[in-house]
């Protein structure tokens, strides 16, 4: 058995058959809760069948005064004289006595009832119980019962009771909606086996299956409806607001990779995302690169990208290929933070990525060429660490095969390589003013080196490396100690916790390297200390 | 599958659709600590427990007439149970597409450690998975269901849930193994 299994076994040995029970009187709060959630749906449902009867005496009155002012005046167009007689005769309530108007007026008057008369109702729904739930996806919103009939016939049918219709049939739905949009409805209807049923989605789709499932494209609302029919003719409708605002703008992203002279060239291109709060980077996903140079991804949500690109070992410009950086990755070899912004013009964005950078710029050389001597070939993730003027690490560069390293688009201005491995700096300069001096390691460009022992060297600061430390159970904290004094490193949180300690006074080299396991940490930002006798270094900090 | 609903079951049935209290109280004795138990693990805490569970037995006395007595009562019961409680949470979890998670040491120990804890701190401990996680976990290792069925319920794909399953249990084993030292 696999590890795996075992301890799916050992997880439901324990727990298949676990139970416990809920507090004694549970029982009672969920009977009161279930009757209170009958009696607002019920009051709901008289409150409509109340509105529609209004609206239909309404309608009736209308009717009739129609019949009594035919051939003395329009009715589009009454005198208001005409009104107030006509309610004198009338036998409605004093309420409905402006409704001879025209039929905005009428309208207007339903309207008010309608919200008038609702008030009590939701006084109603509003009385809570310490069990209470609102689920959010059942709000009921409306009810409505649909009359197809038209005309003095639906009138009568209208106006007489409700209970007359003896086959009761009862309309009602759930539905449980998942992150791509899509809907199950749970058809809760009380009918009969034949009864029919009729779906409306809201977005122009229909189905007449008893339970379907329907996927929405957009985000937006819907009124779903649905009707059920018995064979016997009774039939009840029930609606429901669904929202859906969780999809999100999907676009496509295109690009074109190209190599030196714009030369398409074989490689792949990685859709990277990070997480917004652990900042662990994961793979959405990864295209080849086609023939002419271009690759797609198909409907992505809109949001931040890493995109990376590699060439492929077979590709004719993989020997010429200098690494770039992007941040304090070390291992990719062209990356560009992308925003896919779900407000852009088409269904698609263009990118092009140019995997071998400028060389030449019109300001002068912005590339730091270099060649290490002492590569361990051993070793395939050597680095070099770029710092700027105030000392600061801003990059790294993976050592190519023959120990080269490569800088690109730098602002001018002067830098320092740092080599991990021995210890030494390297000063370089880039921009405008640059001097026609090669490079002692042979490489092209016009930059102005100076290798030798470290001139005042940038404070070594604590080199954490995997950072962030997410594909590794195993930290490594790289800093020079000249004088091979007795060090201790030390890993704290933010909240300034120490996690754990490790010290040494063998072993002692110029570079230090320390492993820490950090397998246990949880995903946080730390922040790392290293004492080199009693002087502490400046902290660095990684995220796990 | 003859009937797998007894006679006694129908009978209850009957008297609950009739809406008889002594009847509805019977059958909610019946279930109400095994529901509690699969609630319980699908919810990060008591109170969402009891929520789901309130919500479920709701649904469960609503719908007893739908009820088709050809799988087990209990298996309907349970399946009302699970629905609600993955609508509880669909809002809130969160399904990433994550890279293959990295290959945990597996050590035999670390069952041991597994296999000491009592089922209600191991509950405890499921609890603390992050909704998603625990959803995924449950449904697979719990529940029996394949990713493939997973992946519908959830809306996710086949591999999201395959990966969501990988993180839980490193999770899991994770805080499992902190809490031992």
């Amino acid at each position: 058995m696999s590890y795996n299994e075992e301890m799916d076994k050992i997880v439901l040995d324990k727990l298949a058959g676990y139970s416990e029970e809920p507090e004694p009187d549970f029982f009672r709060s969920i009977l009161t809760e279930r009757e209170r959630a009958a009696k607002s749906k019920l009051l709901n449902r008289i409150l409509l069948i109340a509105v529609s009867i209004a609206a239909l005496i309404a309608l009736l009155y209308l009717l009739l005064r129609n019949d009594k002012t035919e051939g003395q005046s329009s009715l589009l167009y009454p005198q208001p004289g005409l009104s107030a007689s006509s309610a004198d005769q009338s036998p409605e309530k004093s309420g409905f006595n402006q409704l001879g108007s025209g039929q905005n007026q009428y309208n207007g008057n339903v309207a008010e009832l309608n919200s008038s008369s609702l008030s009590p109702a939701t006084a109603t729904n509003s009385h809570s119980n310490a069990h209470h739930k609102t689920t959010g996806t059942t709000k009921q919103t409306a009810i409505a019962q649909v009359n197809k009939n038209t005309g003095n016939d639906a009138i009568r049918k209208q106006t007489e009771p409700k209970e007359t219709n003896a086959q009761s049939v009862n309309a009602i739905f759930d539905y449980f909606m998942d992150s791509t949009g899509k809907c199950t409805f749970y058809n809760q209807s009380r009918a009969s086996e034949e009864a029919e049923y009729e779906w409306f989605f809201g977005d122009g789709s229909i189905s007449k299956e008893k339970e379907p499932t329907h996927a929405y494209a957009l985000n937006g609302y819907y009124h779903v409806c649905l009707t059920v029919t018995t064979p016997q003719g009774t039939y009840d409708s029930y609606c429901d607001d669904i929202s859906i605002d969780h999809l999100p703008n999907r676009r496509n992203l295109i690009g074109k990779v190209s190599a030196g002279n714009s030369v398409p060239d074989k490689g792949w291109v990685y859709l990277i995302s990070y997480d917004s709060i652990s900042m662990v980077p994961y793979l959405i996903d990864s295209s080849k690169v086609d023939l002419s140079g271009y690759f797609t991804f198909n409907q992505i949500p809109a949001g931040y990208y890493l995109v990376r690109a590699t060439l492929e070992t077979k590709s004719i410009h993989y020997k010429q290929y200098m690494p770039t950086y992007y941040g304090q990755s070390l291992i990719w070899n062209f990356a560009k933070r992308y925003n896919l912004s779900s407000f852009g013009k088409g269904n698609s964005d263009l990118l092009i990525i140019n995997l071998l950078s400028t060389r030449k710029s019109d300001s002068g050389d912005n590339t730091i060429d270099g060649q290490t001597s002492t590569r361990d070939n051993e070793l395939n993730d050597d680095i070099v660490i770029l710092y700027d003027n105030n000392g600061k690490p801003i990059g790294f560069a993976q050592l190519g095969p023959d120990g080269k390293f490569s800088f690109n688009d730098l602002p001018p201005g002067s830098y320092q390589v740092f080599n991990p491995r021995t210890g030494s700096y390297t000063t370089y300069t880039t921009g405008g003013t640059s001097s026609s001096t090669p490079p002692p390691g042979g490489t092209t460009g016009g930059t102005t080196t100076q290798t030798g022992t470290p001139p005042p060297p940038p404070q070594p600061e604590i080199i954490l490396y995997p950072n962030p430390c997410t594909s590794s159970d195993v930290l490594t904290v790289k800093f020079n100690n000249p004088d091979l004094l007795p060090y201790s490193v030390t890993v704290i949180d933010q909240n300034g916790i120490t996690k754990m300690t490790q010290k040494g006074n063998k072993y002692l080299v110029p570079v230090q390297e320390v492993q820490l396991d950090v397998s246990m940490l949880p995903s946080r930002n730390y922040q790392v200390i290293v004492t080199l006798g009693n002087k502490t270094l400046p902290s660095a900090s990684f995220t796990k | 599958m003859a009937n797998p609903v007894s006679i006694k079951e129908e009978e209850l049935i009957r008297q609950c659709i009739q809406e008889d209290q002594k009847a509805l109280e019977a059958f909610y004795r019946m279930y109400a600590g095994k529901m509690m138990g699969i609630c319980l693990r699908y919810a990060k805490n008591r109170e969402d427990a009891e929520d789901i569970l309130q919500e479920g037995f709701i649904k469960v006395f609503n719908n007893l007439i739908k009820f088709k007595k050809e799988g087990s009562l209990e298996g309907w019961v349970k399946r009302i149970m699970v629905n609600t409680a993955l609508l509880h949470y669909r809002k809130t979890a969160k399904f990433e597409n994550h890279v293959d998670v990295e290959a945990a040491d597996k050590e035999t120990n670390d069952l041991d450690i597994l296999s000491r804890l009592s089922a209600k701190e191991l509950m405890a401990q499921i609890q603390t998975l992050p909704d998603g996680y625990r959803m995924v976990f449950n449904m697979y290792v719990l529940e029996g269901y394949q990713h493939k069925e997973i992946g519908e319920l959830l809306g996710i794909n086949e591999g999201t849930s395959k990966s969501q399953l990988a993180r839980a249990r490193k999770f899991l084993m994770d805080i499992i193994k902190k809490r031992d030292l």
